[in-house]
């Protein structure tokens, strides 16, 4: 600067050269608050909504076979509880049962990585289902137990969901409603058969929500039959039938010696599907089931007698079937009864009673319950 | 740089003033330098939270029934209300620091859209910051919600609109 005050040119090109220096800096500044811990918990908040999502509302992969068929972990690529793709937030019992399991010989934390968090970071996790019953809570869980929030942190998401649990079939036999067969005096029959079927094309149409659906591709078939009392006592002259048979009118049979019998021979189990030949035994296939006759475990030719207090239970798990079952499947449950000749048959039943949706009494489906998903992600 | 009495020169003195403003705003602004993303994630889960448990009310528990939410809506059960959703919202647990505040929106005899007051946990005073989840709810001709001028002729879909925060 000269002696009248004024700036050199010099002087002003350096000034403006620190100027922009300086205001370049300085707007780097806030970049160097971005490393800070925080955004690596953001992301855990990312990762856990995501596992939240694709845990309430996918249905798994695969559809088809279901996943919660398998017995192995290869056949599961993704985890998912939904019971459908088109009821989210509503999730299956056989699927929670499995994903916190040990079915399907899953272990933590790899096979639950991969088939739920995806990518390579070594995440943590912790997946807890609370779900109301009739006196409290059941709790299903997880991984590890979550770290204290104030020395780590971790992501976390709650999901709220209902849960369906799976159906169940009874057959009371003193309803009025369920089809009979009516002996006469002349016909001697050896066995007498009574048939539970289930037509998976009307227990799967789409006109009902898979929410409220028995889908017996996946849940169990559990039939229970009871009440066989009906007409075992019945000692009037003109109805013998095994229901309230009012058009049957025939007179008790000569061989019973005007007395009835109160009790039965149930022969066996059997199973028949549409378009293979013939009925066959469980036992053939090697089948895990549990048939009991007043909770004493039997095989499927059990040759048990049924009385007036019997009551018949049979479940099997649709994985045993595998591929003999399909979505155009009509599946037939045979109960036989009959004694050997030459004893007169004692059980005046017969015929096919199909369980579908219009048969509510039969096929009972429990209301959808309460439940609250936590997903934690450290 | 300086006179004899120690005085800036002009340039310098306005080369100093610069530095000095800047200077300080540097410092305020790196005080408030804050990831804003961190409220967002709280609000998102609270908005999930809220929308799980609309459609968990809205969700019939057997086929061929109305859902728990179209029954309380149905019958201006804001005790209902308040005791199911705050069930889901707290997870079963009685006590808890979520709050909610909700309305219903409906349209009036003369075809205008009206607001109405329907059920609360606590008063929303104070202007807490809340996040808004809103359901779709339909009402038959048997329903009637509280203001008289509400249209009970024929079918309607209400919008339930709920206000959730902590406290």
């Amino acid at each position: 600067m000269d002696d009248e005050g004024q700036l050199s040119v010099d002087f002003l090109i350096g000034f403006t050269i620190f100027m922009l220096g300086l205001i370049m800096v300085a707007s780097m500044v806030p970049g160097l608050m971005v490393g800070l811990r925080r955004t690596t918990a953001i992301d855990y908040d990312a990762v856990a909504y995501r596992t939240g999502a694709i845990l309430a509302e996918d249905p798994g992969w695969p559809v088809y076979p279901a996943w919660e068929k398998a017995n192995n972990r290869e056949a599961v690529d993704r985890f998912g509880l939904a019971v459908d793709k088109e009821t989210p937030n509503v999730l299956s019992k056989i699927k929670i049962r499995k994903f916190f399991g040990k079915d399907l010989g899953m272990t933590y934390p790899n096979d639950y990585r991969s088939r739920l968090i995806f990518g390579d970071y070594p995440y943590r996790l912790n997946v807890t289902l609370n779900a109301t019953v009739d006196s409290g809570y059941e709790v299903y869980s997880i991984g590890d137990q979550k770290p204290k929030l104030e020395l780590e942190g971790y992501g976390y998401i709650r999901r709220v969901v209902k849960i369906k649990d799976e159906p169940w079939i009874t057959i009371d036999l003193n309803a009025t409603h369920l089809d009979h067969y009516c002996l006469d005096n002349t016909t001697v029959r050896e066995e007498q058969n009574f048939t539970v079927r289930l037509d998976f094309r009307e227990l799967l149409k789409r006109n009902i929500s898979p929410a409220y659906q028995y889908n017996p591709l996946v849940e169990p078939i559990n039939i229970t039959i009871f009440n066989f009392y009906t007409k075992f006592n019945n000692t009037g002259n003109d109805t013998i039938g095994w229901f309230n048979n009012r058009s049957c009118n025939a007179s008790i049979p000569e061989q019973w010696n005007g007395t009835p019998p109160d009790n039965a021979t149930l022969k066996s189990v059997r199973f028949r599907i549409a378009g293979m030949l013939g009925e066959f035994d469980p036992d053939d296939f090697g089948w895990s089931y549990n048939f009991t006759v007043s909770n004493v475990s039997y095989t499927c030719t059990p040759n048990v007698r049924i009385n007036n207090t019997s009551e018949i239970n049979f479940i099997i798990y649709p994985a045993e079937l595998g591929d003999l079952i399909h979505e155009s499947t009509v599946l037939d449950i045979v109960f036989t009864f009959g004694e050997d000749p030459p004893e007169p048959p004692h059980m005046l039943i017969d015929g096919i009673y199909a369980i579908n949706y219009t048969t509510r009494e039969e096929l009972y489906i429990p209301e959808l319950r309460n439940g609250w998903l936590e997903v934690a992600i450290w | 740089m300086v006179n004899n009495e120690g005085q800036f020169y002009t340039m310098e003195g306005i080369a100093a003033a610069i530095m000095m403003v800047i200077t300080a705003s540097l410092v305020v602004s790196t005080t408030s330098v804050y990831t804003p993303g961190d409220t967002h994630i709280q609000d998102m889960q609270l908005e999930q939270l809220g929308n799980d448990a609309l459609k968990i009310l809205d969700t019939p528990a057997t086929a061929g029934v109305n859902s728990t939410l179209e029954d309380i809506v149905c019958k201006n059960d804001m005790e209902g209300f308040k005791n199911e959703f705050l069930d889901l919202l707290r997870g079963g647990n009685v006590t808890g620091n979520l709050h909610f505040t909700s309305s219903i929106f409906y349209i009036n005899r003369t075809g205008d859209v009206k607001e109405v007051p329907f059920s609360s946990s606590r008063s929303y005073v104070g202007n807490p910051n809340s996040v808004r989840v809103t359901r779709w709810v339909f009402m038959g001709t048997g329903c009637s919600i509280l203001p008289a001028d509400y249209n009970n002729r024929r079918n309607q879909t209400v919008l339930l609109e709920v206000l959730i925060w902590r406290e």
